[in-house]
């Protein structure tokens, strides 16, 4: 079955949508043989095998088909037309019958050859059927987004409210207080007490650094009188490095954060802890949340990427990490799914995190619930096919950028003076050049290569002159019919070469490229490809000379690129040599044939990235990466890559060279075998000289000097476009070209001996070699390398019929939703168009959500619960916003406020909301029991990461060591399996839980213990279970036991001090306020009590360390630990 | 009261028999949504053990006999070939085993089995399952949660999400590693979406099984003690902070934690077990895999006895690649079913013996099978086309065979069977009807079996 009936069977679908009814087809009257057929032998067959799904008698219509009338079967359902009236080939119920391309029907069960025949032979016959008024019901496309739109809240604008009036004017000034208030007293409430100060010391701490204040932050706290008491600890917490930490983590759940792949073995994602490093500096540095943004959509793209603070570095790319933080497979057996599910992940991902949308709901269908068509989601995953994941030296890449520019233009402007040197030195020696063809023996060394050579510029002269028969009138004669062979094999030659070309399929040609076809990674490509006529400069031989053609070409000035230590490589086949930097990529392409040709210089690397896999390990797809090693000859040569495997899939390929030689890539051709010579055509420049020269002569003549003037007129006019700077564009360039490096190879010959102009080059030379030395050395060599995105040609995703791949229609223009920026938007052609996705989706006047969504996820992470509960779907199946108008009387704030996180931050936990108690209030148990109102503050269990790093911050272990490299993860003997990394210490090495290593396979236990959810889809609102392992890991695991022991030996140290002082600092410590005179009676009688377990003479509860230990160990297990009131 | 006596006192508080078992039904309570008897209707069995075949058993090796094969073997595969995991297919491949009818029923076994191949009568043999998948992790994952990708909630999750614990001392979701951790991580017992209580806790067949369940004190008395001052503070710390039902869990947890410790090494010791199970579970048997997955499945009895809801077993490792024969399938199949056959003979006898065969299903099966055809020369390849599960105990038609593949054991042809089948009558068989249990996550209700499932009421009794 051909696809293309598939793309009939679906516009007519789409007419559909845009025709709502049924035009019929003429009504058709058939045999009453062909009736009878139908009902004896046909019609039971569909009641027994399809009705139970697809008629009325169906629950729920599959695929939206009916077979219970045949104007049913000829519309069809979601995927077209079921039955083409006469032809089985074509009717998509044969083919689900036959269990054939895209349908196996019935399901569960081939029916019995003799029905599927029985089946074929009546749509054969015209599928007749009595008369019948109409289609009974057909597949209507009930979605109608712009109503959906209207009718849910979180499509319309930000509105700004004014607070509510509040009866209890005095309590608050603030406008957040007040539309808390309203709430609460219309409730027939009043909010709770303020927090003692101890209490909000603890509170704020926990929630602004994920850490507890210290003993002596307490009391400072507490003994400040000051009206900005509380503002200054606020102001404090802020602008505490550890604010990042704290905050970066919330947002690496958004990310789906790991630093492995998963699957069966959990490769790495290589440096993948640069992302999270950006994402903890942005949040301290307080980047404006629509910058912030703009960079993960696309902080490649930005026209001024921010720069770090303290190294200057790129740090924008290093957001658009994120696009490629999911799990990955290494070897799909239907790699074209795998990329569907990865890309979904990432619009999944996306739409969640900055939009609290589900489009990925939309992968099958429109949406059920929301004004999000199948269509939007097609549209968005369009952004992404245009895009590829790299390793980006983020370190250097703008530094080496503007050095490659700087080395361009200082080859360009050299190369010209000394060119200009040479041909005025030329000069006179061109203006007799036929003179001294004809005369002197100069040449003659030259003639006798020439005549060897059909490339060489004087073959024709050295062929027409090495003729040589018993007179001068037979030697005219022979010479003639010499000219006119050498004109017609040249002729020959030419159309053969044309013949070849139209043979193969050029998907890219360096030597005229389109624009956007030359993509690279880094800049050793240069600034753009060189093209036929361009001058090159060696300076190693001190050698000027003109490209004879054009290629991508690697700049030996970036020959020594390599990672900073430490830096991982990638897993698999990619990792085994230096691409970050120096890869040059063709745009997107569907593979044809699949058979590809690559014209290279020197000794390289090539993947073919099918479908946008990159994880190549193990045996399935080792064929899509080839590497060569320096060839035999120098020059152009091919490599062939067989990729017909992946015929009709959508590919790019990634070139990087492979040592240090020079590195070229021509052309890439896909077609049987690499076009032979297509380098070697004949000079169409010399083939018109020639034609000329003979027309204008008799048949029995051939004037050699004629020939020589012609020569001289093509030197001389070749001669002057050289110096005037440009020759002419491709194709015509390459026969100048090879004219122009003629000239200069020649150079010698053609100018007469002049010292004065030989110490001039000389001196041009040397100062050209003086600043690229410079230059060479300002080329940053090492430099570490980040997950980013890279921008590549513009491709549409097509659109998947219920997701099918198999089932691919047209292309779906690459736009944001419908809904925000309408259906027919689009963005530019040239590239990806994400810098216009990113600028839509962070204009609050496009995209009410944005500002919502992230403002909210504040709120929930300061009050227990967000305003919308689902802070990831704000959709129709989220949850309304309790306090709507706050909402977005607090989006409009951020906005206003310059999308500042720490000012809206700030703002929060400055009100009184914020500052409440959370003691329950009888009379609320009825009216707000689970105190949506906020009638009081909720408590608040820590998070596993608060709970490990505040175990370390009493214990004295905490390391406050920011960023790098993840400290691996401690595995215990329960963590087995595939890719098991190497074990980490027990500790941690004391570094706080957001530096720990985050392997999919192997997840901290402790952590997963206390919810922080396993990274595989993007969570703004973590579970909070309570489970019996939470309490086993904090009775029983050996690093709880540990720090138990690290912080008795720190207060036993102070042995001067009396156990009730070292009470109080315990309780200090762990709790922010002091023990009463029975809580610390308590903890004596129990380290007593203890002793007397242990068999120890009574007076050792005073300073045996290991019965501290387990006062200690207690205290952390109290529920107070690990409770935020 | 001396300060000694009240910690006395409250140091009962732990292991007080009736406190906790009232405390445990609260707190299910909570996060499952049981009801007394039954979710949806009756069900006919309380218990789940699912032998899972890590790798991908080969049907036509073991349940599923073609003759064809052994025409054809050597001879170029005769149907077309769907892309394999290896891309390396070879000649048509004859089983290296014979195959003997069984029981009443007349069941066809390969010798692989001897001891399981006894049981025909009480099996339901489905020799046309299908999967999505052609990777293991894919498959593993689709297999266990009903979705190819990692983060869902594995079926032992759902199940006890459902239906909640039978056992106060124990988790409900209980997986028993042989030693093999299959493709795609622990995630393929995880809790996904669902509360973090139900996920499978993992044993292993050493000592301690699990992380975190034996008390570091060196005697009970330290650690009571411990307990004790804790439960005082937390009374303290309950009263200040006004009723919490967060907190009061929490406290709770403890009791149920500090249970756990002393019923896990209980489960564990097989001194009440008679020297005639242990040697028919094989645990004296010369290989010591053999030994290992006897030692499992004897857990799975003790579990089953304790009111484990669902139990998973993984397979030992050391026979070759698990099950995963991309070559030498002889040795290596060989090895597999010598380390699985005896024990889970035993464990089906054991469970009958002990009247509880009738309360538990017993699903056996892999993530797909292998391909007809072979790769290389002496391998098969992974086949998601069609492949052979059994299932056995409660509500169970013995001695049926269900669906078939086509003559070379290629594809599904005849009543072919989704994993979401699997899981709706796996459900079904549990009183649970698997379109109403859902999770409001994401957006939508989500199920075990997505949109899809039908319960195989063939196979029912």
């Amino acid at each position: 079955m051909t696809s293309h009936r598939f793309v009939v069977a679906l516009l007519l679908v789409f007419a559909c949508h845009a025709r709502p009814g049924f035009a019929s087809e003429p009504k058709q009257t058939f045999p009453a043989a062909d009736i009878e057929f139908f009902e004896k032998k046909i019609r039971p067959i569909l009641v027994k095998r399809c009705y139970e799904c697809h008629s009325q008698e169906s629950e729920e219509l599959a695929g939206g088909l009916r077979v219970d009338s045949r104007a049913d079967l000829v519309e069809g359902g979601e995927s077209g037309a079921a039955v083409v009236p006469g032809d089985p080939s074509e009717s998509l119920l044969v083919d689900a019958i036959n269990y054939g391309e895209y349908f196996e029907m019935p399901p569960k069960s081939k029916m019995p050859a003799a029905e599927v025949a029985l089946l074929t032979d009546w749509v054969k016959r015209g599928a007749p059927w009595p008369a019948e008024q109409t289609k009974l019901s057909g597949y209507e496309k009930k979605f109608d987004l712009a109503a959906r739109k209207e009718s849910h809240w979180s499509w319309h604008p930000v509105v700004r409210h004014d607070p509510p009036p509040v009866k209890q004017t005095t309590w608050s000034s603030s406008p957040v207080d007040q539309f808390v208030l309203a709430k609460v007293e219309e409730a027939g409430l009043t909010p709770a007490n303020s927090a003692d100060r101890r209490t909000l010391i603890r509170r704020v701490y926990f929630d602004l650094i994920g850490l507890p204040p210290t003993p002596a932050e307490v009391v400072a706290f507490v003994s400040d009188d000051s009206p900005q008491a509380f503002e200054k600890v606020v102001d404090h917490l802020l602008a505490s490095p550890h604010y990042g930490e704290r905050w970066g983590r919330h947002w690496l759940d958004l990310m789906r954060y790991a630093e492995s792949r998963g699957h069966e073995f959990d490769y790495n994602a290589a440096n993948a802890w640069q992302y999270r490093d950006y994402v903890i500096r942005a949040l301290n540095e307080d980047v404006p949340y629509d910058q912030f943004v703009r960079e993960h959509i696309a902080g490649d793209l930005l026209p001024r990427p921010r720069q770090n603070q303290t190294e200057g570095f790129n740090e924008s790319i290093l957001a658009t990490g994120f696009w490629f933080l999911g799990d990955w497979c290494h070897s799909p057996v239907d790699i074209r799914q795998d990329e569907l599910d990865r890309l979904d992940n990432s619009i999944d991902t996306m739409s969640k995190a900055f939009l609290g949308l589900t489009v990925a709901c939309a992968r099958c269908h429109d949406h059920k619930f929301d004004a999000i068509s199948q269509r939007d989601y097609y549209a968005l995953m369009g952004f992404l096919q245009s895009s590829a994941y790299r390793q980006v030296r983020f370190e250097s890449m703008d530094h080496n950028r503007e050095v490659a520019e700087q080395l361009a233009t200082l080859r360009t402007i050299s190369a010209a003076a000394i060119l200009k040197e040479q041909l005025d030195g030329m000069r006179p020696g061109l203006e007799h050049f036929a003179e001294s063809l004809v005369t002197a023996n100069r040449w003659n060394e030259q003639l006798a290569a020439a005549q060897k050579d059909a490339q060489n510029p004087l073959h024709a002269w050295a062929q027409l002159a090495a003729v040589n028969e018993a007179d001068a009138e037979a030697t005219a004669t022979k010479r003639h019919a010499v000219a006119q062979e050498l004109i017609n094999r040249w002729k020959t030659e030419a159309e053969q070469a044309t013949t070849v070309r139209k043979s193969i399929r050029v998907i890219v040609d360096y030597s005229s490229p389109s624009p956007g076809e030359f993509i690279q990674d880094g800049s050793a490509f240069g600034r753009s490809p060189v093209v036929p006529g361009e001058l090159m400069l060696d300076s190693a031989n001190r050698k000027l000379s003109v490209a004879t053609y054009g290629a991508a070409k690697r700049d030996p000035a970036f020959n020594k690129l390599g990672t900073e230590k430490g830096t991982q490589a990638e897993p698999g086949a990619l990792g085994k040599w230096q691409r970050a930097g120096q890869t040059l990529r063709t745009p997107t392409f569907t593979l044809e044939s699949g058979r590809l040709h690559y014209l290279v210089v020197g000794a390289g690397n090539v993947q073919a990235v099918v479908d946008s896999h990159r994880m190549i390990a193990g045996p399935l797809h080792g064929r899509l990466v080839k590497r060569w090693g320096p060839p035999q000859q120098t020059g152009p040569h091919w490599v062939t890559h067989d990729l017909s495997r992946y015929s009709g899939h959508g590919v790019h390929v990634e070139f990087s060279p492979e040592g240090d030689g020079p590195f070229e890539v021509l052309m890439v051709v896909e077609g049987d075998a690499p076009p032979r010579n297509l380098l070697e055509t004949p000079n169409a420049r010399l083939l018109d000289m020639l034609e000329t020269c003979v027309a204008d002569q008799d048949d029995d003549g051939f004037d050699m000097t004629r020939l020589a003037s012609a020569y001289q007129s093509l030197l001389l006019d070749v001669a002057d476009k050289t110096a005037s700077g440009k020759l002419p564009a491709a194709p015509q360039a390459r026969d100048d070209a090879a004219i122009a490096q003629w000239l200069i190879e020649n150079a010698e010959l053609l100018r007469p001996a002049d010292n004065k102009r030989n110490k001039q080059i000389g001196q041009l030379w040397d100062d050209f070699i003086t600043k690229e030395t410079a230059l060479k050395e300002k080329v940053t060599t090492k430099s570490q390398s980040a997950i980013a995105i890279w921008d590549g040609n513009g491709v549409d995703e097509q659109f998947l019929v219920r997701g099918n791949h198999k089932m691919s229609t047209d292309p779906v223009p690459r736009r944001f939703l419908e809904a925000f920026v309408g259906s027919s938007s689009s963005c530019s052609p040239d590239g990806s168009g994400r810098l216009e996705l990113a600028n839509q989706i962070t204009d609050p006047e496009t995209n009410p959500p944005i500002a919502r969504v992230m403002v909210n996820r504040i709120w929930q992470h300061l009050f227990g619960r967000g305003i919308v509960p689902t802070t990831d779907n704000f959709g129709v199946l989220g949850q309304p916003p309790s306090h709507p108008e706050l909402l977005d009387y607090l989006a409009d704030e951020f906005v206003r406020d310059g999308w500042s996180t720490k000012k809206m931050i700030r703002r929060l936990v400055l009100t009184e909301t914020y500052r409440m108690s959370s003691e329950p209030n009888r009379a609320a148990v009825d009216i707000d029991p689970d105190n949506i109102l906020l009638h009081r503050m909720n408590i608040r269990r820590l998070q596993g990461e608060a709970i490990r790093d505040t175990l370390l911050a009493i214990s004295g272990r905490l390391d406050a060591k920011m960023y790098g490299p993840p400290v691996p993860v401690y595995l215990t003997k329960f963590m087995q399996g595939r890719g098991r990394p190497g074990n980490g210490p027990l500790d941690g090495a004391g570094r706080r839980s957001i530096y720990i290593s985050v392997r999919r396979n192997f997840l901290s236990p402790m952590m997963l213990v206390f919810d922080t959810p396993v990274p595989s889809q993007s969570v703004g609102r973590r579970n909070i279970s309570n489970v019996p392992a939470q309490a086993l890991t904090l009775m029983n695991d050996p690093f709880v036991i540990q720090q138990s022991q690290l912080w008795a030996k720190r207060l036993l140290e102070h042995e001067s001090e009396s156990a009730e002082r070292r009470i109080e600092a315990m309780y200090e410590s762990a709790f922010a306020r002091l023990p009463t005179k029975q809580e610390v009676d308590v903890a004596i009688g129990f380290l007593q009590s203890q002793a007397e377990a242990a068999g120890l003479p009574a007076d050792r509860w005073q300073t045996e360390e290991r019965l501290w230990s387990d006062l200690c160990h207690v205290l952390i297990n109290s529920k107070e630990f690990i409770f935020l009131r | 009261m001396s300060r000694r006596q009240m910690l006395a006192r409250c140091a009962c508080g732990f292991g007080g028999v009736a406190l906790s078992t009232l405390m445990a039904k609260e707190s299910r309570a909570s996060d499952t949504i049981a009801t007394a008897k039954g979710l949806h209707h009756e069900p006919k069995v309380k218990n789940v053990i699912f032998l899972y075949m890590d790798g991908g058993p080969s049907h036509v090796d073991t349940f599923d006999p073609k003759p064809l094969l052994d025409k054809e073997n050597g001879k170029p595969f005769a149907m077309e070939m769907e892309a394999t995991q290896f891309d390396n297919n070879g000649k048509t491949l004859a089983s290296p085993w014979k195959f003997k009818q069984y029981g009443e029923s007349g069941i066809p076994v390969s010798e692989l089995f001897p001891h399981v191949a006894k049981h025909v009568d009480d099996m339901a043999v489905i020799r046309s399952m299908t999967s999505k998948f052609s990777e293991h992790t894919f498959a593993n994952y689709f297999l266990h949660t009903g979705h190819g990708l990692q983060g869902r909630p594995s079926m032992g999750a759902w199940t006890n999400y459902g239906l909640g614990s039978e056992c106060d001392n124990l988790p409900g979701f209980v997986v028993l590693n042989g030693g093999l951790i299959p493709p795609g991580g622990l995630d393929n017992f995880g809790s996904g979406y669902l509360p973090a209580s139900h996920q499978g806790s993992v044993f292993t067949a050493s000592d301690p099984p699990v992380a975190n369940i034996s008390r570091k004190e060196s005697s009970a008395q330290l650690q009571q003690n411990k307990l004790a001052l804790m439960n005082q503070l937390d009374a303290g710390f309950l009263s200040e902070a006004g009723s919490s039902n967060q907190i009061e869990s929490a406290i709770k947890n403890y009791e149920l934690a500090f249970r756990m410790q002393a019923a896990v090494p209980e489960l564990m010791d097989f001194a009440d077990e008679s020297p005639a199970t242990l040697d028919m579970y094989g645990l004296n048997d010369e290989f010591k895999n053999t030994t290992t997955y006897g030692r499992i499945c004897l857990i799975a009895r003790r579990l089953v006895e304790r009111g484990v809801r669902f139990i998973e077993l993984t397979c030992p490792g050391g026979n070759g690649d698990r099950w995963d024969q991309h070559g030498n399938l002889r040795d290596g199949h060989t090895k597999n079913a010598l380390t699985v056959d005896k024990p889970i003979s035993a464990l089906l006898t054991d469970l009958k013996q002990r009247g509880l065969f009738e309360s538990t299903l017993v699903v056996w099966g892999g993530e797909f099978g292998r391909t007809p055809f072979a790769q290389g020369s002496d391998g098969r390849d992974h086949n998601p086309f069609g492949f052979t599960i059994w299932m056995a105990g409660g509500g169970i038609k013995g001695g049926t065979i269900y669906g078939q593949t086509d003559e070379y054991g290629y594809k599904a042809i005849e009543n072919r069977v989704e994993i979401h089948d699997l899981h709706a009558t796996m459900l079904h068989l549990l009183g649970v009807d698997h379109e109403r249990l859902t999770y409001r996550f994401s957006g939508r209700d989500m199920r075990l079996t997505d949109v899809h499932g039908n319960v195989i009421r063939d196979i029912l009794a």
